[in-house]
């Protein structure tokens, strides 16, 4: 309590204050130019509708679980439809919205599963429409 | 500002300033190692005899490997430092922005450490002088023991593992702990009493040192570290045990040589990487592998180019508010406390989903301070959390230099836990509480005996 009666009795002198506008003004153009920089990510792709992590699982024999993760405020995802296949065999369960398994939303995040069969190879996904999206599948 | 202050910091601003017009990775990763002099320089210009217990070398230290450091030998080969390999990426543009604001986080941690924060939070949090009784501090050291005794007793009990060599040596004893823990995180109370009981003896012991209260001491410091290792298997808190004791003893028995401090924490260091090289099961052990096995502990840099890289909407200080607000109040008492809070909330905002895919609460990644601060406010949050890490500590020295015993503790406290509070500054506030609370009784003054 003593801390914070203490810190409202703080007067800034104006050189003082000035500093601080222009420090506050140099973070805020910082932080814009951070927001506004592209992310490119490991299997490619970028954009709002893009997932901001991807991970292969292996669940059995030539059988492959994708999770697609997204950021907390993302909008949900409707649809994820295989677009292209950059290298390797044709999945034989390619993913359709039927195939899309919401799960569980896990504190801040969401996270989207997607069973699919596969052996080796890379694919690009595109998630409501969005820019396509590029993932490895490599035992 | 003095010249050499000068020079560092130009000196950053112009490999900065470089790594940018360039587009050099190289610049941008070597430009954190022009400020690492600066806890030096800014010392000696504070003038005054060295210290080499104070919190700062343990801090800067930690700080400056993790996000000085680490990007220059990153750029070495990156897949030496990638602790989570499929959740942790280092886009190009986010790596560039990182190395420029970890530069102004260490900054910002030595001007809330040798600044105005630092003094100012000294100056106004309350001194709690005492100078309390032989029987308050044995008193206290002997309950802080029993509690803790009786807490391990308990957590074997819940674990339903028979305490035997081969259990021990298996984990099966420590994973059963851990286990047991579930929804009782309140038996960690415990257990912290159970660390800071030595110090507090070290206190008792420094009152009146005789060879039967060194005796006394020291058996209980071994038993509390050998039920801490051997049954817990909390590494963590059982090594912070000859630490502590060894800050009770340079501040209240002995000041403890400057140069004997250095070969410890030398060879500690030096133990720690080996340790860590070990279980990476090189083939060939290289000086790069076992910078990069310790960058896997410290690996707070990485969190933060891939906090950079996801975090678009922030949390406005959610995480700290949990990790303060949350942390110890019992399930038993609110059922609908959540499993993921905190600075669990802050790694699912870099890394989501990784909480679902090591079993929900099971195992906890700390993204480190720079992230954590990240994720609540941004750059802004990086920098405020960095100087109010940076205050906490010189605080807690400023006032555990005045006859303050419960700082004193709290400062033991603090130099071990330096890492924890670079892995997140949320978990540290609770911590901090419950160092107090338990110590409290020694800001219980004793009043002196009036003359007839």
């Amino acid at each position: 309590v003593r801390a914070a009666r203490a810190l409202v009795r703080v007067r800034p002198t104006p050189r003082r204050a000035a500093a601080g506008v222009i420090a506050i003004a140099t973070l805020a153009a910082l932080q814009a130019a951070v927001l506004a920089a592209p992310v490119e990510l490991a299997g490619g792709g970028s954009g709002s509708v893009r997932p901001v992590a991807y991970k292969i699982a292996s669940v059995a024999p030539g059988r492959y679980e994708l999770s697609l993760f997204y950021a907390h405020r993302a909008p949900r995802v409707a649809q994820i439809r295989l677009v292209s296949i950059a290298q390797g065999p044709p999945i034989r369960d390619a993913p359709r919205s039927s195939d899309l398994l919401p799960t569980l939303e896990v504190g801040a995040s969401r996270r989207y599963m997607v069973s699919l069969h596969a052996r080796r190879g890379s694919y690009r996904l595109q998630v409501d429409g969005g820019p396509p999206f590029g993932f490895v599948v490599a035992p | 500002m003095t010249r050499r202050v000068k020079w560092c910091i130009g000196g950053w601003l112009i490999l900065t300033a470089a790594g940018w017009i360039t587009g050099l990775w190289l610049f941008a990763a070597l430009s954190g190692l022009a400020l690492a002099p600066l806890p030096f320089v800014l010392a000696a210009r504070r003038g005054g005899r060295a210290d080499p217990m104070e919190p700062l070398w343990a801090v800067c230290a930690l700080f400056a490997f993790s996000y000085l450091l680490v990007p220059p030998l990153e750029s070495l080969n990156a897949a030496d430092f990638i602790s989570l390999g499929g959740y942790l990426e280092l886009p190009g543009a986010q790596l560039q922005f990182a190395t420029t604001i970890c530069g102004l986080a260490f900054l910002a941690l030595l001007w809330g450490y040798f600044g105005s924060p630092g003094a100012w939070l000294g100056r106004h949090t309350p001194a709690l002088r005492s100078e309390p009784g032989d029987l308050i501090v044995g008193g206290l050291a002997a309950v802080l023991f029993g509690l803790g005794v009786a807490a391990v007793g308990a957590a074997v009990v819940a674990s339903g593992v028979d305490v035997s060599p081969g259990a021990i040596s298996s984990g099966a004893l420590r994973n059963g702990i851990v286990t047991g823990f579930a929804g009782r995180g309140y038996l960690s109370v415990g257990l912290n009493a159970l660390s800071l009981s030595p110090p507090v003896a070290t206190l008792w012991l420094a009152r009146r040192p005789g060879r039967l209260r060194i005796v006394l001491v020291a058996a209980l410091s071994i038993v509390a570290f050998g039920l801490l290792l051997g049954i817990v298997g909390s590494r963590i808190l059982a090594l912070q045990i000859p630490i502590m004791v060894a800050v009770i003893v340079h501040y209240r028995i002995k000041r403890l040589p400057l140069g004997a401090v250095l070969m410890a924490g030398l060879v500690i260091g030096l133990l720690g990487v080996a340790i860590l090289t070990i279980r990476r099961h090189d083939p060939v052990p290289s000086p790069l592998g076992a910078a990069g096995a310790l960058g896997l502990t410290l690996d707070g840099f990485n969190y933060f180019t891939t906090a950079l890289a996801r975090t678009h909407h922030f949390l406005w200080g959610q995480t700290v508010f949990e990790d303060a607000a949350y942390t110890y109040v019992p399930r038993g008492v609110w059922s609908g406390k959540p499993l993921i809070y905190g600075i669990v909330r802050a790694q699912e905002a870099v890394l989501p989903g990784l909480a679902r895919d090591v079993g929900g609460t099971k195992a906890t990644y700390p993204v480190g301070i720079v992230a954590e601060g990240y994720v609540n406010m941004g750059i802004a949050g990086v920098l405020a959390l960095s100087a109010a890490a940076g205050a906490l500590f010189r605080a807690a020295r400023d006032r555990a230099a005045e006859a303050s015993p419960i700082f004193l503790i709290l400062l033991a406290w603090l130099i071990p836990n330096a890492l924890s509070v670079m892995r997140g500054f949320g978990p540290t506030i609770p911590g901090v509480a419950i160092t107090m609370l338990l110590a409290s009784p020694l800001a219980v003054t004793r009043l002196p005996r009036r003359r007839a």
